[in-house]
């Protein structure tokens, strides 16, 4: 079977679609067809707070049936923090009942009142410039736009936008983390070495918008996760230099705006985090690069996923039809691929990912 | 017949039809990783497999239509078996218009794709919260938030934590019938409270608590427009808990969730008639059954990629645990938050090149979880990741289990033990699948192991209601492939001889068997023999006394190792021992 299991992009043109999640009870602010630009404002929702609920009879010292009387404040009225809610009394023994928080009245029942705090406002963002192609209410908007794209291994952090500056000329596996200097600052940072917790480090004392790099170390995520910026790596796990590929359309695309786009850990992983560098001119020319049927086919470029050649690009140059044992003792279909420094090796089927 | 008819004494509880007259059934498991598709029809008087399928799910991108996967995988059903299943418009043709176009009957697995998010009410975490999990354990679901006597919050905490959840569900229990009702009134005011505060669509309110309260959580539900659903009590007295409902509801909600959110799946709904039915609950099922219809101790264990089921028959008890978060692919990183990588790293022939390298192999198998070992080195840390998973999900079942209350020990003279998923079932590896089980399952006694390479047995679970005969016909046509029988001595003992004898009595090996030593004696799958042994400290052997056995694509092993038992802590000796096993297991297959 070639049916390939993976499929990502790393490709100068390509049509690209992304599904944007939308919270429930949300608001769209836009409609098919429509053109938005990056970082626009597609929904919008609102949530409360906090509430609060105060027993107004108990506090005035009434029967909770005459609360109803001593309100000065009714159901669906504002409020502000501190300002009377209940007044018992006349001139001399007043007693009053200010609102604990400032919000809005939902519900005054058997002698209390419930209060809803401020509704904070939730946005959702474009995360590339594109059009509307669908909005399914409560779940997703659907986007489409032209533009270079490059999927890679992990990534964590929020959807962020910036000017790419690649540090390194060739893959590599040395990291040098003092090569930063004020023209940094606010860039996309791409090098072609394994990530360490120096350059990290520095990239955060520069004040980065966010760090591509080859690969690094699992141990490095927790310090990953605490930086204020994104982090990508594009081969995955481990001691890896970058592919020539996908360092070279990096480079290409130097000192252009990018979007990089870690995706949500809690969205069933359906999507590889990804690089986006938008391609106006060309908004209706990209072909569709989806790999028909999931077929692979002899000439397909391919990016091998386990050990012994984890994070390698190469290209098929056979498709055996028959299952091979591999070194493990197991059987598989597979390919015959040849690798960037000439080797050619069977790789099963089930440890390629397809190219676009 | 007595299989026959206690199954079907289960299927009068059941919503399901019954009875059906017998004919063909597709059914499809739509998985993380793999969409199968399996064909069983009527031969000889008697229901077979007939047909298979297997490729690649494509509920994610680039796809994302569950569908593609699943037409692919009927497909190859059809070419293999030269029956028309799809029509001209892609749907399934059903009913069968003739021997060799369409099918009788269909059902569908599912585990690919979000669990069901779920807030949890219920009174006292030891007794109402823990059957309402038990019974949230027949799908695949996230428990956001318990809400419980125990809960410190305020009041308007806990109806903030509600309102801030946005679950799929809210799922309450608690209280025993015609107990008190105070509390649980308590409960069900913050619950209702902050439903009347959540704008629509709100998520439905499953009940399974106090039946006193059905009417007043029915009046209440009416008023503020909730959608409620009522289950019998999961805990209806202190010593006794009821799931069969609770967890039928839960199914339905599953299959009406899925349907929402897994484009192509309302397709295959529409060809069901009934429930998408989650995996977990298929395989559980058929645990259940086989251990009713046997009488035996059975464990199954179905190691997914994203989520892990162990289901067991224990002294006539059935069991289920389900890790939603923990698997071999999707979410084999989740293993490294229980499990120190060191852990991991105790089941390497290899001294580790840096300390990285464990958990670089298990985050690399998270992101890209199709993958399969390539070399020597990766298989061992497949393995070694196969073995914490498992370990991690058999001992925290033993808690949940109640196995044993009094040492929290896990029961373990299991009679058979079913595996499930890709890298259990390898049928090219199936020593290193034995190799695991003998680690840490550590059963003792004589166990068969059974492996489900093509994954029949979440259907088989699927089917059971609707056309029990095809469960029986397929369980006694020796549908899962026999790995072998494991034969483990509790006690370390004096060495010894075994010997293998025809049925005829006529020797047909003799082997010594080592103190502390595993050990493999061929016997091919399907033939059955007897078994002497010249040693004492195995549970159900008495020495020199024959003993039935059955083979398998291992046929027979032998682990004198004692239960409990350790590694060596001599990092060398560790090596040497692990070595050796994995040389006595990795010998070629029995065919």
């Amino acid at each position: 079977m070639s049916t390939v299991y993976a499929q990502s992009r790393a490709t100068s043109v390509a049509s690209i679609r992304r599904i944007q999640k939308i919270p429930r009870r949300s608001i769209p602010r836009v409609l098919v067809g429509q053109t938005v630009k990056a970082t626009e404002i597609l929904a919008v929702t609102e949530v409360v707070s906090k509430h609060r609920v105060v027993n107004v009879a108990e506090r005035l010292g009434i029967n909770p049936r005459k609360v109803e009387a001593s309100l000065v404040k009714r159901e669906g009225e504002l409020v502000e923090q501190g300002e009377p809610i209940a007044v018992r009394g006349g001139f001399l023994r007043k007693r009053r009942v200010g609102a604990p928080i400032s919000g809005r009245i939902v519900r005054v029942e058997s002698g209390q009142m419930l209060i809803e705090g401020e509704r904070i406002t939730i946005e959702v963002k474009a995360p590339v410039p594109g059009r509307i192609v669908d909005i399914v209410q409560d779940e997703y908007i659907l986007l489409e736009t032209t533009g270079a794209q490059i999927q890679i291994a992990w990534g964590h952090g929020e959807l962020t936008w910036g000017t790419l500056k690649v540090l390194d000329e060739e893959p590599s596996m040395k990291t040098d983390s003092e090569r930063f200097n004020i023209d940094h600052r606010g860039a996309i940072v791409a090098i072609g070495s394994p990530l360490t917790p120096e350059f990290l480090k520095s990239a955060a004392d520069i004040r980065v918008k966010g760090v591509i790099a080859s690969s690094m170390n699992a141990s490095l995520i927790p310090l990953a996760k605490e930086m204020e910026f994104p982090v990508g790596i594009t081969q995955g796990f481990g001691q890896l230099a970058m592919s020539e590929r996908i360092l070279s359309l990096l480079k290409n695309y130097n000192g252009r705006e990018i979007a990089i786009d870690m995706g949500d850990s809690a969205d069933w992983r359906k999507r590889r985090p990804e690089i986006i560098i938008p391609l106006t001119s060309l908004q209706q020319s990209a072909p569709d690069d989806r790999l028909a049927g999931g077929k692979l086919r002899i000439g397909y470029h391919v990016r091998i996923l386990q050990l012994p050649h984890l994070g390698e690009i190469g290209i098929i140059m056979e498709l055996p039809a028959e299952e091979r044992r591999l070194e493990t003792g197991l059987w598989a279909a597979g390919a015959l691929v040849e690798l960037g420094s000439g080797e050619k090796d069977f790789i099963p089927v089930a440890n390629l990912e397809y190219l676009g | 017949m007595t299989l026959l008819s206690s199954l079907f004494e289960e299927e009068a509880a059941s919503s399901e039809p019954v009875g059906l007259p017998p004919g063909s059934i597709l059914a499809v498991d739509l998985g993380s990783i793999h969409t199968r598709a399996i064909l069983l029809d009527i031969a000889e008087g008697r229901y077979r497999l007939v047909g298979r399928g297997i490729t690649p799910t494509t509920v994610g991108e680039p796809c994302n239509d569950a569908l593609e996967g699943i037409y692919a995988a009927i497909r190859q059903v059809s070419e293999a078996t030269g029956r028309t299943l799809l029509d001209e418009n892609g749907d399934l043709i059903i009913p069968e218009e003739s021997t060799f176009v369409g099918v009788n009957r269909f059902v569908a697995t599912v585990s690919a794709g979000q669990p069901v998010s779920a807030f949890l009410i219920g009174l006292v975490p030891d007794i109402s919260l823990e059957s309402g999990r038990h019974a949230a354990d027949s799908i695949y679901i996230k428990i956001r938030d318990i809400l419980s006597l125990t809960d410190k919050r305020t009041v308007e905490e806990q109806m903030d934590a509600l309102l801030e959840a946005d679950v799929d569900l809210i799922f309450a229990v608690g209280g025993t019938d015609g107990g008190a009702e105070e509390l649980m009134h308590r409960s069900l005011d913050t619950v209702f409270l902050a439903y009347s505060l959540m704008p629509t669509p709100r998520p439905p309110l499953l009940y399974a608590g106090n039946q006193d309260l059905n009417e007043y959580i029915d009046q209440q539900a009416d008023e503020i427009g909730i959608q409620l659903i009522c289950a019998p009590n999961v805990r209806p007295g202190l010593d006794w808990e009821n799931l069969d409902g609770a967890q039928d509801k839960l199914v339905s909600i599953y299959h009406q969730r899925k349907s929402q959110n897994t484009p192509g799946l309302d397709t295959v709904g529409s060809w069901i008639g009934g429930d998408i039915i989650p995996t977990t609950h298929g395989f559980s099922r058929l645990v259940h059954l086989m251990g009713k219809l046997t009488g035996q101790n059975i464990l199954g264990i179905d190691l997914g990629s994203t989520v892990t089921t162990l289901a067991a028959v224990i002294k006539g008890q059935a069991y289920t645990s389900v890790f939603a978060d923990l698997g071999i692919g999707h979410s084999a990183a989740k293993i490294l938050e229980h499990t120190p990588a060191e852990m991991l790293a105790r089941w390497l022939s290899f001294s580790p090149t840096d300390p990285d390298e464990v958990p670089n192999y298990v985050w690399n198998k998270s992101i890209y979880p199709h993958t399969i070992p390539g070399d020597q080195r990766s298989l061992e840390l497949e393995y070694a990741l196969t073995r914490e998973v498992i370990r991690f999900a058999f001992s925290s079942s033993a808690e949940a289990w109640h196995n044993n209350a009094a040492t929290g020990a896990m029961f373990s003279a299991f009679d058979t033990i079913l595996l499930g998923g890709a890298t259990l079932t390898n049928t090219h590896l199936p020593g290193w699948s034995m190799l695991a089980i003998a680690d840490v399952v550590q059963p003792t006694g004589i166990t068969r192991v059974l492996a489900d390479p093509h994954g029949v047995a979440p259907a088989l679970g699927a089917i059971a209601p609707i056309q029990p005969e095809a469960l029986v016909h397929l369980l006694e046509s020796r549908t899962f492939t026999s790995l072998g029988t494991l034969i483990a001595a509790s006690m370390r003992g004096k060495s010894g001889f075994a010997t293998i004898k025809d049925k005829m009595g006529n020797e047909a090996q003799g082997e010594i068997i080592h103190n502390g030593s595993l050990m493999v004696v061929p016997l091919p799958e399907q033939q059955e023999s007897y078994l002497t042994l010249q040693r004492a400290g195995i549970e159900g052997v008495r020495r020199n006394r024959p003993i039935p056995v059955s083979g398998g694509l291992m046929g027979i092993v032998i682990d004198t190792r004692g239960r409990p038992w350790r590694l060596p802590s001599n990092d060398e000796q560790r090596r040497k021992a692990l070595r050796q096993w994995q040389q006595v297991v990795a010998q070629e297959v029995v065919s």
